[in-house]
This record gives C-alpha cells, sequence and structure tokens, in this order.
C-alpha cells in the first residue's frame, strides 16, 4: 500500500506542477513569485494536519499509555518540524521578492516561527530526555495545537502583510484547480511518511526488546 | 554650642529664603513649551486593506526565488527520506548483531 500512495502523490504534485506553472495564469498582483503559492500553501496545510494528529495522539497517549499512540504522535511531530521548516524557507524567498525583506515581525509570521520551534523543542525532548520525555512531550504538542487557531486567524485578527487570497476567496478556477491538486498530492505524501516512520519506530521498539532478551539469554546460557 | 546651633539655623532659614525667591523668579518667569504639537493619526487607518503589490521591476525578477522555493522544498523531502533511510540502516545493522549472538548461543 505504501508504494501505490507515493506513487500517486508524485502523480498528483506532478499535475499541481503542471497546472501550476502552464495552466494557472499570472497572478495580476503579486506577479510571478505568487507562484510559489502553490507549494508553500499546501505545505503549511500539511504541516497544521499534522501538528493536529500529533496532539490527538499525545492526549490518546496520556489517557491510555499506548505504545501506539506515541509512535503516531512523535511521527506526526516529527513530520510536522520537516513541513513547517518548509514553510518557513519557501515563505521569506516570496517575501524578498514581494516585500523587499525576506522576514517582517508579521503575527502571521511570527506565531509560525513559534510554533516550528515548539515542534522542535518536542523533538529535542523525545532525543535527549529519555524515559521522562515521554511524559512531557505530549504536553507541548498539546501546547503546539493550542496555537494553531492563534497562526491559522492571525492575518484576520491582526491586519498585517500577509496575503489572504484563499480565505477572501478571490481565486480563478485554474488556480483553484492547482491548489488542490497539490494539497491532495502533498497529503498522500504526506500519510506515507507517516505511515513509514510509525511502522520504523516500531521496528525500533522490537530490536530495543530483542536487545533486553539477548541479553537475558546470554547471562542464563 | 547653643551658639553653633543658632548659626546653623540662621544659614538654613536664609538658604531656605534665597531658594523660594529663585522659585518664586521662575515661576513668574514665562516657561517656554518644548512639545511640538503633532497631529497623530492611528495605523493602520480603517480602511486599510492589507495587500501586497509587486512592482514591474520586482515582479520581473521573481522566476528564481519561484524556483528555488520548489528545490528547497524537495530537497528538505529528500534530506527527511535519507534521514530515514539511515535510521532503518542503522535498525537493519541492529538485527544483523542480534541475529549473530543468536547464533553465537544457539552454538554453545
Amino acid at each position: 500500500m505504501f508504494l501505490p500512495v507515493v506513487a500517486a502523490a508524485l502523480v498528483l504534485l506532478s499535475i499541481g506542477l503542471y497546472l501550476a506553472f502552464f495552466v494557472a495564469p499570472i497572478e495580476a498582483v503579486m506577479g510571478f513569485a505568487q507562484k510559489i503559492f502553490y507549494f508553500h500553501v499546501p505545505v503549511a496545510w500539511v504541516t497544521f494536519l499534522s501538528v493536529i494528529l500529533g496532539a490527538a495522539f499525545s492526549i490518546k497517549y496520556l489517557l491510555g499509555r499506548s505504545e501506539g499512540s506515541d509512535r503516531v504522535a512523535r511521527s506526526a511531530v516529527e513530520i510536522a518540524a520537516v513541513f513547517g521548516a518548509m514553510v518557513l524557507v519557501t515563505g521569506p524567498l516570496w517575501a524578498y521578492k514581494a516585500w523587499g525583506t525576506p522576514w517582517v515581525w508579521d503575527v502571521r509570521l511570527t506565531t509560525f516561527l513559534v510554533l516550528e520551534l515548539v515542534l522542535l523543542s518536542y523533538l529535542l525532548i523525545r532525543a535527549y530526555a529519555g524515559p521522562e520525555g515521554r511524559k512531557v512531550a505530549p504536553g507541548i504538542a498539546i501546547f503546539g495545537v493550542a496555537q494553531l487557531p492563534l497562526v491559522y486567524f492571525s492575518v484576520d485578527l491582526w491586519r498585517g502583510p500577509h496575503p489572504r487570497v484563499v480565505t477572501s476567496g478571490g481565486l480563478q478556477p485554474e488556480m483553484l484547480a492547482a491548489l488542490v491538486v497539490c494539497t491532495l498530492g502533498f497529503m498522500l505524501l504526506y500519510f506515507a511518511l507517516l505511515r513509514l516512520r510509525v511502522e520504523q519506530l516500531r521496528c525500533e521498539h522490537l530490536v530495543d526488546d530483542l536487545h533486553l532478551l539477548v541479553e537475558d539469554m546470554e547471562m542464563n546460557s | 554650642m547653643k551658639r553653633d546651633r543658632v548659626g546653623n539655623f540662621i544659614a538654613i532659614a536664609i538658604l531656605a529664603a534665597a531658594l523660594s525667591s529663585m522659585g518664586e523668579a521662575r515661576a513668574s518667569d514665562s516657561v517656554p513649551d518644548s512639545r511640538i504639537e503633532v497631529e497623530t493619526e492611528a495605523w493602520p487607518p480603517a480602511d486599510f486593506e492589507p495587500s501586497t503589490k509587486l512592482g514591474d521591476e520586482a515582479a520581473s525578477g521573481a522566476e528564481p526565488f519561484v524556483y528555488a522555493a520548489y528545490v528547497v522544498i524537495w530537497a528538505l523531502l529528500v534530506a527527511y527520506l535519507v534521514l530515514l533511510w539511515r535510521r532503518q540502516k542503522r535498525v537493519g545493522e541492529e538485527i544483523e548483531m542480534l541475529r549473530r549472538r543468536l547464533e553465537r548461543l544457539a552454538g554453545k
């Protein structure tokens, strides 16, 4: 199931690229620079989805102490950090052309940066805090999801320079098609990566158990 | 001792009188106001609609930035896949090591 999903994702992303560069018209206000939007926005949405999944499975882990939930939460937060990094790199590339500077301390940009730092802190705790980190990290994932409304609605609540084309419904059908196809492609890719990482964590857990088992056998023999 | 106290009292009284007369003199002068009256406006104004409009000059050189953004996304994806592959390789090495240890145990 993994390979067909990856293949479907790659096909969709290829179609999305074609639609973005050859079908969707050049946007009147931002010009060619707006083409970044067809990957930047889906990647941001996938980040949001991954943060929500990470928090949901963190809550499930806190309630039931299930290893499976912990693995999904950890994988989701890790992939959210990767996709968040993509957003934080592609945004300034666009902003450098649009605003003349790669970064402004706009509320949307700043809250997203804080979200990325929260995700990184989760990963650092999981990597270096040992068994205690498993108790603390879910709280950080929940803190991250609590920040999402602030990130999402910041452009409406505090008027800043960050564009809000999608929310104001200003997309032509060709642009919307490119955006939808790219979003579907990234969603499929995301679920394939999530599945891969969860399986990998399960393998690592099994290997740790096997280590203990073999050590026991060596001591008893 | 008593003379010293009287002398101190007289000195303080003279000083206080001098200070109060100076204060009155300053109060009677017209004090220039150094503050500048400026009409301030609330920003952003109520009818502000945030938008980003590129001038022709800025829009013309956008291609490298757009392509760089797409390359960065794919580069980060590939980097993450390489990280996953390295982790998987490490797991495979550990499984191989465990297999050898089990074989040694079985041979005893």
